[in-house]
This record gives structure tokens, sequence and C-alpha cells, in this order.
């Protein structure tokens, strides 16, 4: 599933589970002074479920 | 998997805004919220420290306005009325924008940067079509004549935004000015 994230910092990113994690991390060391968890990010994270029309399903 | 402790969250102080399904091969919507406050030198747009305004995502299952409030909660603003004003298209996607009405802060979060609102013309688009551009000050601009108008027209709107009728009366077009009252 692709997910769209917004920090409460206007920060925006988009892209598979793994590219979010990784640019969370990445973003969150750069600018907040702090690199969260794959598990933290994950917890936080709302699973919303398949998207019609996905393109990774469709 | 168990969640992070309230106050161990994933940047700094607070988790992400909005996680949401996304994709670029659909059609996708989100929200821009405006937060604005009226001081005593005009009106104040909130935006946050790293993009021009608060772009948020829209699960399709949810009402924009209590995503709007949610998000106002979470800057640990007062409300005093939210409204949509504006849409438009944009990178890919349709952005619905909200003018969250707030109180004054009088502690700011540090995720939110305070500027005073410039006027600005309008977008225009052509008869078939939306303007080329439309920047952050022009949908802002929209957004207060939107509200000059309401604040007139509608019960709920003018008992709210009392405190911004002075303010929104500059919004006011010229034809609306000559029936008022002092016509």
């Amino acid at each position: 599933m692709l997910k769209e994230v917004t920090c409460m910092c206007g920060w925006q990113t988009r892209g598979t589970e793994d590219e979010v994690v990784e640019a969370i991390q990445q973003h969150g060391e750069e600018v907040h002074g702090r690199r969260p968890s794959r598990e933290e990010i994950l917890a936080l994270a709302v699973d919303l479920g398949e998207p019609a029309g996905d393109a990774e399903t469709a | 998997m168990p969640r992070p402790p309230e106050r161990d969250p994933i940047v700094q102080l607070d988790g992400p805004l909005t996680s949401v399904a996304w994709s670029s091969a659909f059609v996708a919507q989100s929200l821009e919220v405006l937060f604005a406050y009226i001081a005593p030198d005009g009106a104040h747009h909130l935006r946050p420290i790293h993009a021009e305004t608060l772009r948020i995502g829209w699960p399709p299952d949810r009402k924009p306005g209590e995503i709007v409030m949610e998000a106002v909660e979470r800057y640990e603003l007062t409300p005093v009325l939210v409204h949509s004003t504006s849409w438009r298209h944009g990178e890919g996607r349709l952005i619905l924008t909200y003018v969250a009405a707030v109180e004054p802060p009088a502690d700011l979060t540090h995720y939110l940067a305070d500027e005073r609102v410039v006027r600005a013309d309008l977008a225009r688009g052509d008869a078939f079509g939306p303007p080329p551009e439309i920047g952050v000050a022009q949908v802002l601009e929209h957004a207060f004549r939107h509200l000059a108008w309401l604040v007139k027209d509608d019960a709920v709107v003018g008992d709210r935004l009392s405190d911004w009728a002075g303010f929104l009366d500059r919004y006011e077009p010229e034809p609306f000015r000559a029936f008022g009252p002092g016509a």
C-alpha cells in the first residue's frame, strides 16, 4: 500500500511503506533532531486498507 | 505492536498529523487548512514552518470538517469557526481549502509560523478554465472575500465572527457597500 504522511511542521512524504518510513526517519533526524524507529512510525501510522483503484491492486 | 508512550512520538513531540493511503494512479483529494486570527494590525495566517500552507490527507470515509477540527486541536489552537472557502486542482489532486478562524494564540506551538496577511489580486481564469497559477495570498484573499459576504448573510457566521466584521468590511466588493445601511 502507498501512503502519504504529513508531519506537524507541514512536511509531506509519499510512497510505499518502506519509502515512507525511510523518509520520516531522515526528516526526523535532519529537521527535528530525532530518528524515530520503524516500530514507532508504523505504530502511529493509520492503516486504511487497500484503496479501490490503487495502482498496486488494479 | 505496542504503541509508543504518548510523549514519545515520531518526530520531536508529535506524530504525523495524517497518514493516508495514496497513489498517483487514482484521483486524490487533500485538505488545505488556513489557520487565521484577527489582531489589531489585521489578519494573521498561522502556517506550518515547513510549508506554505497546511496540507493534510483526506481519507474518503472521513468528513473534512472533522479532520480540520482535529488539526486545530493538534496545533493547540482555539477554534472560532471553520468553513470551506474554495477548491482547486493542483499537484494532481483536488484541494479543498478551509479557513479555520481561531482565537489569537497566547502560546504558539513551534510548528507554526505567524505571518500577517496582505491583500492580493484574485487569481482569474478564463471562461472555461481556472487560473494558470494560484498563490497562497490569492487563496487567502478569496477566503476573506467569501467570509466578508457570509458574515452578513449567515447568522451563525456573523455571530461567530463578530470580532472579524470590521476587518472583513475591507474585503467587501464595492457594489455590496452601496447597498449597506450608510448608502
